[in-house]
């Protein structure tokens, strides 16, 4: 269970989030939606560890995981596709690949993970030794997500996964998120702009908008909830 | 013996010790995008504790291994103490830091060892060989030199090609944020791209003082032509390193055996003006694989 208790960041004095509270559970997806400056990747980014909060906690188990290093927080079991991917386009995709799972430091296993983020998107195997600038927008997606899971992750965090691929490298995506989680036990952080796909398959959904919290539901509930929708995702 | 023959061997060894202090510049460069003007300064530094070494002990090589160690540990203490402090301030301050770590160390070596200039002894002889009743212009101790950084040449290509450090460092470069989150301990990483890097410099350093000789600035001007065979290379780039400082070597040879030897130091600085204006990218860096 990820916890975030009165989370708050500033960015030069300027809050991108103000008191945000959370629980992600130890199973399922959770989606954070809201508008574009809403915080959804402050919090995520907070979470991994890549920008210090001003006041609040988050913690994973029992360890506080504020003031941690990012690379301490991914030996938690908590890995980060950041928003756009992040692949790192002057290695191949094997080696971006490999990269994540280096601190494992277990050559065995090593192959096992490639082999099964292979087999989960065959796309990858044709390209594997090309680099990664090579791949197209989704199957650099597909890059940045088999990466993540490359460190054998316990709670992924997803940073806006579906922005500026197509609907159908979208539903792709969504999909696969949702059998990883279905099928490896995986608990699943989702922040989106696009609240129509991520709430066909998350189970709970958090509203962010200027930094707080305005609502927190169960994912279907919140999809007929036409007024917050209006209200604050503009459509 | 061919004039010109004899310009391009004498060429290919000075070469090979500006790609030696070019080699370090660059990983410095990878690592923590600095140019480390205090380069030369740590290799004089090293070559001097070197000195000391044999002096005390009666063996070369003893003299070589701990200056190789001392690189490693004043590369690591310059990026942990100096460097990282100013790691998110603008690039400018940290190559003017480096630039008073320079003037430090002349000032501190001096001090301790006095600044008259010594004579440093090489492992083979710095005399030409002679092969039946002609000479070439080619000493043992220039093969030494050739021989030795191909070598670090080629395990660093290995160490960066082949080992999951070497990945791990490469990442760290290209995108330090990423690296971490996941899982690469960048900070570490740069600390030890630093100490690598000193360490190629202290070997530059000995293998210019059995012939250029020792005193507190001897690296000075082979720093501005490892500084241009670097990025002549493009500056990112270790085989490019290695292709830079031999054509400066070969060029300046060929200035300083055709034009005269005063001209080498304004030769090097017109090679470096020229490629600044005609291809600033270097020769080695594709302008595509560039971060944008």
């Amino acid at each position: 269970m990820l916890e975030v208790e009165g989370l708050s960041v500033s960015y030069g004095g300027v809050a991108a989030l103000d008191g945000v509270s959370l629980r992600i559970p130890d199973h399922g997806i959770t989606a954070v939606l809201g508008p574009n400056g809403a915080g959804k990747s402050t919090l995520i980014r907070a979470i991994a560890g890549l920008v210090r909060p001003r006041a609040g906690t988050v913690s994973y188990g029992r360890r506080l995981l504020t003031g941690m290093s990012p690379e301490a927080i991914v030996r938690m079991g908590i890995s980060m596709v950041p928003e756009g991917g992040g692949i790192i386009r002057e290695l191949t995709v094997d080696e971006n690949l490999r990269l994540a799972h280096l601190w494992r430091r277990d050559r065995a296993d090593l192959r096992k993970a490639l082999d099964e983020v292979m087999a989960l998107f065959p796309p990858l195997a044709a390209r594997r030794h090309l680099p990664a600038n090579s791949l197209s927008g989704g199957e650099r997606q597909m890059l940045a997500v088999g990466r993540a899971l490359m460190s054998r992750p316990e709670l992924l965090l997803l940073d806006e996964p579906s922005l500026g691929l197509a609907p159908k490298v979208v539903s792709l995506i969504m999909r696969t998120i949702r059998d990883l989680c279905a099928k490896r036990g995986l608990s699943v952080l989702l922040v989106e702009q696009n609240a129509r796909s991520a709430l066909s398959i998350a189970d709970e959904a958090l509203l962010l908008s200027s930094g707080r919290t305005v609502a927190s539901r169960r994912a279907g509930e919140l999809a007929h909830e036409e007024e917050l929708w209006h209200a604050y995702l503009g459509y | 013996m061919n004039y010109f023959f004899v310009l391009t061997l004498t060429g290919v060894a000075a070469g090979m010790i500006y790609a030696a202090l070019a080699l370090a510049l660059v990983l410095v460069w990878r690592a923590t995008r600095v140019v480390n003007f205090a380069q030369g300064a740590m290799a004089m530094t090293t070559t001097y504790i070197a000195l000391a070494v044999i002096q005390l002990t009666g063996n070369y090589w003893f003299g070589f291994i701990v200056a190789l160690a001392a690189g490693l540990l004043l590369g690591a203490v310059a990026e942990r103490g100096v460097v990282r402090w100013v790691e998110n301030g603008p690039p400018l301050n940290a190559v003017i830091l480096t630039l008073g770590l320079l003037l430090i160390l002349e000032a501190v070596v001096p001090m301790i060892w006095g600044a008259q200039i010594r004579s440093f002894p090489a492992p083979f002889s710095i005399a030409a060989m002679q092969v039946g009743a002609a000479f070439i212009p080619v000493s043992p101790f220039n093969l030494f030199t050739v021989g030795v950084v191909l070598l670090v040449m080629v395990a660093l290509l290995v160490l960066f090609r082949f080992t999951g450090l070497g990945l791990s460092m490469r990442a760290a470069a290209f995108a330090p944020e990423i690296a971490r989150l996941l899982g690469v301990r960048v900070g570490r990483l740069l600390t030890f791209g630093w100490g690598l890097a000193t360490m190629a410099g202290a070997l530059a350093g000995m293998l210019v003082a059995p012939t250029l000789l020792l005193y507190p600035n001897n690296m000075d001007a082979i720093l501005v032509y490892g500084f241009t065979a670097a990025v002549l290379g493009g500056l990112d780039s270790p085989i490019g390193a290695l292709v830079g400082g031999l054509s400066m070597g070969l060029a300046l040879s060929f200035i300083g055996g055709y034009l005269g030897p005063d001209l080498e130091t304004a030769g090097a600085l017109a090679i470096l003006i020229a490629i600044l204006m005609l291809r600033p990218q270097g020769l080695f860096v594709h302008a595509a694989e560039r971060r944008v």
